[in-house]
């Protein structure tokens, strides 16, 4: 008896924060139905219709911007993978002069606040020729994702024992087939982390992408084109603002739920070490 | 075992149903052309085949039916003269901050829509070309107005296509004629006002009191003006006419509508209450533009603007403010020939009166635009239309924006001095003359520091040597790290040498790209800090030495300690209540069923999936004062509306609430993980030693978990130094009683990359960034320091 009581109160809990998570999602997907939704600060819309939704794939980029978001980010999420994989396994495993210097010199050089220097970012941007070019943007993406989950990936392979990678040495294995078939395998779950969060970050950029991308609006991925949505001449179409953001965040949901499973399991016993 | 194999095959499904898409995806935008080309490139398509020059390059609207007028315009064009043009789509908002830094590069435009507020500093930097070309019969076909705009400096850079203001939006239900005189509105509107007492049911006249822009014709008939004029017309900057008596009478005269109820009664009401009241036809009159004419129409109000009431000082219909929008050219374009032919063309009254109905929606005639060619304006399209003709009307009556540099400084106080003339804290008075004085005094200070040239200093050397030491005290941390941390690695099968090869070998393309995004452009961001790159040297910017650390050292910082400290307690809250909340609710998961629980952790890992710079705006909707969603529901267990984001003290719990609500996901998973590998019999030893749930969480799951977390921890409380997201919640806000001091949520890189960005010195923004930068690092290095002497004596 007692102990039900107990999980009464675990349960009331529970529900109050699952419900203040839930209402600001219901709330944009109420407004991304809403008719002449003038501000983000009324209650309920008066009336629901589906005129957002056409209007946005009508008038609007959106397919554009969906596409290009996910090419970015599918492209990022490759490229992320390989090069976290390969640089932590070289920094997990081998023993190679200045190594501490690289492991530090990544951790502080990520502090750098970026987004006070893009001048400077868009210098080099227009010094490679990658202006307006995606594939600058999924280098820089990946760049920015990569060392960030380097920090995160290092405890996880370092959690693998050397041993496995000294019997594959003693049958002839190569460094890179070492990789390929002895660490990989068993870091999946460290990778299926890497990919969702390097997608996250590629599909929420929005500072670099909206300097360095000047080719119109066609050229845009989702979360600048969202942002041009408020930041437009006359006033804020919030229906439509919500609707393309109910719409565009579905990738990411899918992504997640689908990678859950693994993702969490990576978090457990990876984790950042100094 | 099989159950799990199971689940990984689907998400390894999934993965590669994800890479499947990608590659479909990138197939289908190959045959369609690179997703970067631009619209409109596949008309140019023959043109570019037969390597003719590139085509010529504009930069237009956000609006697509206004893009493609303008390159059926184009078209014509082509096939007249054989130049190709390439229409882009584009927001004229950016202009100013793209163009300085693509203006020389490949992707240049070589013409540009852009407004006229930005004229004066990209004409400063020399972006723009005079059109010295046009012709005199061009200029003509134009009113006063367009030119205005775009004259600086005797030079003229632009022509107006459009002119955006605002004038008297009137309920015609309610208004049978629009008042002639000022004295006759406000009799009118006080006539129109009902009120019951408390709330007021309908609105003769309705004002944005916070909005300097909509309320400035009622400042001017009292005399009241921003910039003093110089004879040729252009802005004086040293005559600012801010804290005049003209200006503290007209002040006066909004405090008097006020009391009549003329003014949005909360604070934190603003434009859109006033189209929402205004759509439910609840208003009379407003001081407003046509940019929400779809929610009028929609609502079924009918509605008119006609032009100010007649002023008492001129004799003349008052002036709205405006800005003109128009093309210009950009002074490095390499087809200089063909730019100033298509500008022409674009220019002759046939393609103004094309773009102009696109731009209106053609039958719609709703008033995007609002041109300022006579012709146009004499056409059946804009005579038959009330609501065309009037807004040209207004438009032409208008008086432009100044357009120097200096002019918008304005914006970034205004709001905030006359939120705090209109809505004072409760029980006291505003100081409407000390108000305005400290307004016109920032605003000069400003202009000044804008101005001021920087000379290297000789005081430098003392900065250079703190400087190395900084360097050496940095270097020798990272010897003694390194010299401390001595791990055997067991397998060196292979000689030394060529693991060291391997190794660096396989670092190389991430070596390549850090060089490439993060050390080029810190290196770069360092030697612009040492630069007076600014808005008024924009181009011809130079070496000052260390004149930026100085005057940052030297400044005197009003506030700046107070705000430093809440940034680093805004960061401890966050990382902390975040860790708590997340291990809570990982520890409560765990005791109920496991099915429940799944579906309570899908619905708290939200806040992580969803882009943040939804859910903050969100955020912000919900916590609004008068309507959001969090004080109506309040509303229903009678609880006071509470003013989450407009009371320094509770913007500062929210923010860090929403920022909490934001981060707890993360490590709500990490604790889930490591709760499962904490060993049962913990637990049992303890309810044994008569432990409670309570006592367990707080003295056995925490600490496990919390030595667990820690170097997460750690990085997370690091990254809330580059934290921009409150700043989309509350713009720093609300703001310090000191004009310029930091705001009550503002944080360290918030504040300083308003402080810069608002007088545009980009030099000194650099040099905000590099010391941001050594505090951050040293304090990383410091925790790891500590972090791995730690690990060493457990270990």
């Amino acid at each position: 008896m007692k102990k039900q009581r107990r999980h009464m109160g675990t349960h009331v809990f529970l529900a109050i924060l699952a419900v203040s998570v839930l209402v600001p999602f219901l709330y944009i997907v109420l407004m991304a139905f809403g008719k002449n939704v003038s501000g983000v600060s009324a209650l309920f819309p008066e009336e629901y219709t589906l005129d957002n939704f056409r209007k946005l794939l009508r008038e609007h980029q959106f397919v554009r911007w969906l596409t290009n978001s996910l090419l970015l980010s599918g492209f990022t999420m490759c490229l992320s993978v390989i090069l976290t994989s390969v640089t932590v396994y070289i920094m997990s495993r081998l023993k190679f002069a200045g190594k501490t210097y690289f492991f530090n010199g990544i951790l502080l050089i990520q502090i750098f606040p970026l987004s006070l220097s893009m001048v400077s970012i868009n210098k080099i941007f227009a010094e490679m020729g990658m202006l307006n070019k995606l594939w600058g943007l999924v280098l820089v993406d990946s760049v920015i994702a990569s060392i960030g989950l380097v920090l995160l990936a290092k405890g996880f392979f370092d959690s693998i024992p050397y041993e496995l990678d000294e019997a594959a040495m003693m049958d002839g294995a190569n460094l890179r087939q070492v990789l390929w078939h002895v660490i990989l395998p068993l870091v999946k779950p460290m990778l299926a982390i890497v990919a969702v969060q390097s997608f996250v970050l590629s599909y929420n950029e929005y500072v670099i992408a909206s300097v360095v991308m000047t080719n119109g609006f066609e050229s845009m991925p989702l979360a600048v084109g969202l942002q041009s949505l408020i930041a437009g001449q006359y006033g804020t179409n919030w229906g439509v603002y919500c609707a393309t953001a109910v719409i565009g965040s579905l990738p990411m949901v899918i992504l997640f739920y689908s990678l859950q499973k693994y993702f969490i399991a990576g978090l457990t016993e990876g984790g950042v070490k100094f | 075992m099989g159950k799990g194999r199971k689940r990984r095959s689907l998400a390894a499904r999934v993965f590669l149903a994800l890479v499947l898409i990608t590659g479909l995806l990138t197939v289908d935008i190959a045959t369609e052309g690179h997703m970067v080309r631009a619209a409109g490139s596949e008309e140019n398509g023959p043109e570019r085949s037969k390597k003719a020059q590139r085509p010529l390059r504009v930069w237009f609207s956000s609006y697509e039916q206004e893009n493609t007028a303008l390159r059926q315009i184009a078209q014509k064009f082509t096939q007249e003269t054989g130049v190709a043009v390439e229409v882009v789509s584009s927001n004229f908002f950016d202009v100013s901050s793209k163009l300085p830094n693509i203006a020389e590069t490949s992707e240049k435009p070589d013409i540009i829509f852009m407004q006229s507020t930005d004229v004066g500093v990209l004409a400063e930097a020399g972006y723009l070309k005079a059109l010295d070309f046009i012709g005199e019969e061009l200029l003509t076909q134009y009113d006063q107005v367009g030119k205005e705009g775009f004259l600086y400096k005797g030079n003229l850079y632009g022509l107006g296509y459009s002119v955006d203001t605002y004038g008297l939006l009137y309920n015609k239900a309610l208004i049978l004629k629009p008042p002639e005189t000022w004295e006759e509105l406000f009799s009118l509107a006080e006539e129109l006002t009902v009120t019951d007492g408390q709330s007021v049911e309908q609105y003769g006249l309705l004002l944005n009191a916070k909005s300097l822009w909509f309320t400035y014709p009622i400042l001017e008939e009292y005399g009241g003006y921003y910039l003093g004029q110089n004879a040729d017309g252009s802005y004086d900057v040293e005559n600012l006419g801010l804290a005049e008596d003209g200006m503290i009478a007209g002040i006066y005269k909004l405090q008097e509508l006020q009391q009549k109820h003329m003014v949005l009664p909360e604070s934190s009401q603003s434009d859109s209450h006033i189209v929402s009241t205004f759509s439910e036809g609840r208003v009379a009159m407003t001081l407003y533009g046509l940019w929400s004419a779809d929610i009028f129409q929609g609502k079924g109000v009918d509605y008119g603007i006609s032009e100010l009431p007649v002023s008492k000082q001129t004799g003349e219909v008052s002036r709205p403010l405006s800005t003109v929008q128009g093309f210009v050219i950009n002074q490095y374009t390499e087809l200089e020939k063909e730019a100033e032919a298509f500008y022409t063309y674009i220019y002759q009254n046939e393609n103004q009166q094309y773009l102009y109905e696109a731009a209106n929606g053609g039958a719609e005639k709703n008033g995007m635009r609002n041109t300022c060619n006579i012709h146009v304006a004499a056409s059946d399209y804009v005579a038959s239309s009330e609501i065309l003709s009037s807004l040209y009307r207004v438009g032409k009556s208008s008086q432009v924006f100044p357009n120097n540099p200096e002019g918008p400084l304005i914006w970034n106080y205004a709001s905030t001095v006359m939120n705090q003339i209109f809505y004072p804290e409760a029980g006291q008075k505003p100081d409407v003359e000390g108000k305005l004085t400290e307004l016109r005094d920032k605003i000069a200070e400003d202009i000044a520091s804008m101005h001021q040239e920087m000379d290297a200093r000789n005081e430098d050397t003392l900065f250079y040597y703190a400087l190395g030491i900084l360097l050496v005290m940095v270097l020798g941390i990272m010897v003694l790290i390194s010299m401390k941390k001595r791990k055997r690695y067991p397998y060196l099968t292979k000689t030394k040498k060529s693991i060291n090869l391997a190794a660096w070998f396989g670092l190389c393309p991430f070596i390549m790209l850090i060089l490439m995004f993060y050390v080029y452009p810190i290196l770069h961001n360092i030697y612009l800090s040492l630069t007076n790159y600014s808005s008024m040297h924009l181009r011809d910017y130079e070496y000052v030495g260390l004149a930026n650390y100085w005057e940052i050292f030297t400044r005197n910082f009003e506030g700046f300690a107070g705000m430093f400290l809440w940034t680093i307690c805004f960061a401890v809250l966050v990382v902390g209540g975040s860790f708590v909340l997340g291990v809570a609710i990982a520890v409560l998961l765990d005791k109920i069923q496991v099915t429940v629980s799944k579906g309570y952790r899908m619905v708290f890992i939200l806040p992580w999936v969803v882009p943040t710079v939804i859910t903050l705006l969100m955020w912000q909707g919900l916590l609004d004062a008068g309507e959001g969603m969090v004080n109506q529901i309040l509303g229903l267990f009678h609880i006071p509306a509470v003013p989450w984001l407009t009371n320094p003290v509770m913007a500062k719990v929210s923010s860090v609430l929403v920022m909490t609500w934001f981060s707890f996901p993360y490590y709500m998973v990490v604790a889930q993980g490591i709760l499962k590998s904490i060993p049962r019999d913990f637990y049992e030893a303890a309810r044994i030693d008569g432990a409670g749930d309570r006592v367990c969480f707080w003295k056995l799951t925490l600490p496990i978990v919390f030595q667990r977390i820690l170097p997460t921890l750690v990085m997370g409380f690091i990254m809330q130094f580059n934290q921009f997201g409150v700043y989309l919640l509350t713009q720093g806000g609300p703001a310090a009683g000191k004009l310029g001091a930091p705001g009550a949520t503002d944080l360290l890189i918030t504040y300083v990359f308003n402080t810069a960005f608002h007088t545009r010195r980009y030099g000194m923004a650099a040099a905000y960034a590099v010391i941001i930068f050594i505090f951050v690092a040293a304090f990383t290095m410091v925790s790891m320091y500590v972090g791995r002497r730690a690990g060493k004596e457990e270990a």
